[in-house]
């Protein structure tokens, strides 16, 4: 009796590994894919920007104005 | 100008502008600019507007007054005189703008703002010349520090996902400009300074914008799935 139980446990842990193996089988839904998340910027959109130009100011109105002192 | 001219005095003696100028000097400047959405965005900028060759030649006829006219002079009148003066103007421009985008038309996309901000206009190394009265004078140099405002229409074109070019045109108004005391160069006679009245400017200008912290978005990791 006691023979058959060590028997059987051992057995019993000896298909462990299997069983284990045989779940692959079962149809079960795989995983989702693993996608790299997209690049996220530190800054936000937000810009450096530079200028050069070409003036041309104008003096406003015909009149000087002298103050004495 | 000679001898502590007044304004009063010299309006009601028929004074008068022969002509007055400002030569183009190029603008430069850098700046950040936040896209809210897709059609609304602010920048902040500052710029210099380097020194420009300000010219001008007035003349008055002459006639009674009572200020003190050049020593020459008799006693409550003063001669017809011309004055012609130079000088150099430069400022600093700081301003918060906002813009518009109208839209994207073949690749180029339309855009109208507006902004205000600041504008420190100095007026240097004045010289006031006045040929028939033998005299030369010269100002102090001075700042003003005045409100500014502007008004653009311009165009964008997006190079890449990174770079845009703008080219737009601006009208800014930067406030008045002052010289400081103005001395006869022998230091007889001496006036507060010459208002250059209020100083505008058409500007045609082309920028670049660069977007911060831009990188390709990386592809995809291949799938290893068993």
């Amino acid at each position: 009796m006691e023979q058959t139980r060590s028997t059987l446990l051992a057995t019993g842990l000896a298909m462990a590994p299997l069983t284990v193996a045989h779940a692959v089988d079962l149809g079960l839904p795989p995983p989702p894919p693993i996608v790299a998340a997209p690049y996220v910027s530190c800054t936000g959109p937000i810009y450096l920007k530079g200028f050069i130009g070409a003036a041309n100011p104008v003096v406003g109105g015909h009149q000087f104005r002298a103050v004495s002192v | 100008m000679w001898g502590g001219i007044s304004s009063e005095l010299f309006q009601f003696n028929g004074s008068s502008v022969v002509h007055e100028d400002i030569k183009s000097s190029p603008p430069f400047g850098v700046g950040f600019r936040y896209q809210f959405n897709n059609r609304l965005r602010f920048d902040m900028t500052g710029e210099f507007r380097g020194k420009s060759l300000f010219i001008a030649q007035d003349k008055y006829p002459g006639g009674n007054g009572t200020f003190n006219r050049a020593s020459s002079d008799p006693q409550g009148q003063f001669l017809p005189r011309t004055n012609e003066y130079t000088a150099d103007i430069e400022s600093w421009v700081g301003l918060w703008n906002a813009y518009a985008d109208l839209g994207t038309y073949f690749g180029f996309a339309p855009y109208v703002g507006t902004g205000i901000g600041v504008a420190s206009i100095s007026v240097l190394g004045l010289k006031d010349v006045n040929v028939p009265n033998g005299g030369v004078a010269y100002g102090a140099d001075n700042t003003e520090t005045n409100f500014a405002w502007a008004a653009y229409g311009g165009v964008a074109y997006d190079v890449n996902e990174s770079v845009t070019l703008d080219l737009s045109y601006r009208y800014t108004a930067l406030g008045e400009a002052k010289s400081g005391t103005v001395t006869a160069f022998d230091g007889t006679s001496s006036y507060a300074g010459l208002d250059l009245g209020r100083v505008t400017s058409h500007d045609l200008m082309l920028g670049m914008r660069w977007k911060l912290g831009y990188a390709p978005v990386p592809a995809p990791m291949p799938v290893a799935f068993k």
